[in-house]
């Protein structure tokens, strides 16, 4: 039994999770996808995410995820409906050696392609988020989806035409979005990280780990890790604390070779890789201050929608959180 | 008092924790709550609206309540199980999610684990041949033709046809008899190589290097014999399906769906070493056979000509040259004995002196 204090001036993240459970629950995860060609998956998805949450925690409670594999697979068949149905039309029309219907569905098709992306983003934060709860509190995502396509296509304009340069302002940018509109009961979120920051961590970075010949690769990482972390806040009451990574390269070079054994024997050590990495990024997490967790109120109503949840998956977007 | 346990008690409006003494009965658990001043509030929860949380630790249980708000109990006793399952029987509570059954049973993982590879090796040796079988048959024709001429196009793009004597070796190939008219175009290619194949939709390419090295025309007759065999069956086809679906099958399992497209263009290489199986190789040289005892032409040929063959292996061999034909159609003795056994009196065949002049001109040397 722990002893849970109120207040402390450090708030760790802690995670209970081991490899072979989570082997074991990775398995028939695939198994029983495999047996039921493929229609088992949001079920899978569920558990795994469910495991994931469940075995993380801070001060002494841990993470929820109500998310049920009925919810995952309505946002799949749906997914799969939008997507097949703009791709069909567009070898329906092909086929149809009709030149104007062609170009009406390339155009749809491109259309639904643009928009899949922010619109999947935006799902799924809003379905993941609002399944999460901490000791029965509730998140929640506030973003708009037509102010976040905007952004989400106006960032994507300016680092095309800068030829990529404008990428950690776009990075920033989206981070900064997403994350201030996230709420966690009464809770906010703040993120303070600046473009010009990440830009040039990541141009010195590069260099260095060219000039290294990859050996910086893993501080490399570590920083970039840093930063996010770093400078993300939670405000509540009025009050704002700050989010520490105390990871260290060395960390990240232990996870990397996990993963190299994980492909060495064939995927039979991935699970444990993933624990481990989730062990190791959650214990290197602290929250700065004398933040009373038991001072949230609840505030929101849940959904019920999981299409972009489901949708990202299709496009396999890693949403870091 | 083995009864009540103490837990952590969260009332769903705010994240507060408050200390609680859970006691399970018959149909409800009751909960005493103690709020800061040590004030006394009772819960009761019945059953049937209880969820424990799946992944909550052995150390640690976590109850969840289906109320608005949602309640939750975090209890530090786990010998609340036991307790529970010895006395009140909380099946909807306690029951575990079969898969998470799966993946606690360590032995259960094992057997399953072997069924489904043994299912896949199952599938992927007798049930994938099967089907690509299938959707070979079903293909309609045109398809094959325009892969086919597709293939035949670009192999042929990088070698010169000898026009005169492609022309004459369609007159054989039609004076055979084997193909109903027009459905099967042969080709001669000028070169060293000793070589011949067939091609979906109906193309035989040989090349001269394997059509110097016979001398009679039964020896020709059995060659397109077997080739036009492999048409006949549709192998070319049947194989580069089959080897799709063993591509495909395996990127399942690895998750890469582009791994197909890498097969398509992986195949239409090779066709210049197709890696016919030994049923196929065995079914062309007596459907071949066949075609020839049909057409009343001496089918010692097939024997002959594959000892030629051999005999070219065995003496290049010392010069490390493989004759092409030999390493895509796996010359073994058992097809040479096959070929033998099968053979007929030579009384049923006759001379067909239209086929030797042909030959002749075939064979007649060019200079190089």
């Amino acid at each position: 039994m722990e002893i849970i204090p109120t207040q402390t001036s450090k708030h760790q993240l802690s995670f209970s999770g081991n490899g072979s459970e989570f082997f074991g629950i990775l398995f028939s995860n695939w198994i029983l996808t495999v047996l039921t060609l493929g229609f088992y998956y949001p079920w899978a998805k569920i558990k795994r995410i469910k495991y994931l949450y469940e075995n993380t925690g801070i001060d002494g409670s841990n993470f929820s995820f109500s998310g049920t594999g009925k919810e995952m697979f309505r946002g799949f068949i749906k997914s799969v409906l939008i997507f097949g149905g703009a791709y069909a039309f567009l070898i329906a029309a092909n086929i149809s050696h009709n030149i104007t219907l062609a170009i009406i569905s390339l155009l749809v098709f491109l259309f639904v392609f643009v928009l899949i992306f922010p619109m999947a983003i935006h799902g799924t934060l809003k379905y993941r988020l609002s399944r999460s709860s901490f000791r029965g509190i509730n998140f929640a995502y506030k973003g708009n989806i037509r102010t976040f396509i905007k952004l989400y296509l106006g960032q994507i304009f300016l680092t095309i035409i800068t030829l990529g340069i404008y990428g950690p302002w776009m990075q920033v940018n989206l981070r900064k979005y997403i994350f201030e509109n996230a709420r966690f009961g009464s809770a906010q979120f703040k993120f303070e990280g600046k473009g010009s920051e990440l830009f040039t961590k990541s141009v010195l970075g590069i260099l260095l780990v060219y000039i290294t010949v990859f050996i910086y690769f893993y501080w490399y990482v570590k920083n970039i890790i840093q930063f996010y972390i770093n400078n993300s806040k939670i405000v509540l009451d009025g009050t704002e604390y700050s989010f520490e990574c105390s990871i260290s390269a060395g960390d990240i070079f232990r996870i990397s070779m996990f993963y190299l054994l994980g492909l060495i024997t064939l995927g039979l050590a991935i699970p444990f890789a993933m624990v481990y990495q989730t062990r190791v990024i959650m214990e290197n997490i602290q929250i700065s201050g004398e933040l009373d967790l038991n001072k949230l109120t609840q505030a929101e109503e849940t959904i019920s929608d999981g299409t972009g949840e489901a949708m990202s998956d299709l496009l396999d977007i890693d949403l870091m959180f | 008092m083995e009864n009540i346990f103490n837990a952590n008690y969260f009332d769903g409006i705010s994240s507060s924790k408050k200390n609680a003494l859970v006691e399970p009965r018959k149909e409800v658990i009751r909960i005493t709550i103690f709020d800061f001043e040590g004030h006394k509030t009772e819960r009761f929860w019945s059953i049937d609206k209880i969820e424990k949380e799946a992944y909550s630790s052995k150390e640690k249980l976590v109850f969840l309540y289906n109320s608005k708000p949602k309640e939750r109990l975090e209890i530090y006793s786990p010998e609340i199980i036991s307790l529970i399952n010895n006395n009140y029987h909380y099946n909807k509570i306690t029951k575990e999610h079969f898969s998470d059954s799966i993946a606690r049973k360590g032995s259960l993982l094992i057997l399953l684990l072997v069924s489904v590879v043994s299912l896949g090796f199952l599938f992927y040796w007798k049930g994938l041949p099967f089907l690509a079988d299938k959707v070979a048959n079903n293909l309609p024709d045109s398809f094959e033709q325009n892969m086919g001429n597709g293939i035949r196009s670009s192999l042929l793009s990088s070698e010169e046809i000898d026009t005169t004597k492609t022309n004459t070796l369609q007159l054989f190939f039609n004076e055979l008899n084997y193909a109903p008219k027009n459905t099967v175009s042969v080709y001669l290619v000028k070169s060293d190589v000793v070589n011949a194949f067939a091609l979906p939709g109906g193309t035989i390419v040989v090349y001269e290097g394997l059509l110097n090295k016979l001398t009679k025309p039964s020896q020709l007759a059995a060659l397109l014999g077997h080739e036009y065999a492999h048409v006949y069956y549709r192998h070319s086809m049947r194989g580069m399906i089959k080897n799709i679906a063993g591509v495909w099958l395996i990127s399942i399992y690895f998750g890469d769906s582009g791994g197909v497209i890498g097969g398509l263009i992986e195949n239409a290489n090779q066709f210049r070493q197709l890696t016919f199986s030994r049923e196929f190789e065995v079914e062309a040289d007596e459907k071949g056979m066949e075609f020839m005892t049909k057409n009343g032409i001496d089918n010692k040929g097939l024997k002959e000509l594959l000892q030629i063959l051999k005999e070219q292996q065995e003496t290049t061999s010392s010069n490390l040259e493989i004759p092409e034909f030999l390493s895509t159609h796996p010359l073994t003795e058992n097809r040479i004995k096959n070929a033998e056994s099968k053979i007929l009196n030579s009384s049923t065949s006759k001379e067909n002196p239209k086929l030797q002049s042909l030959f002749n001109s075939l064979i007649e040397e060019t200079v190089y």
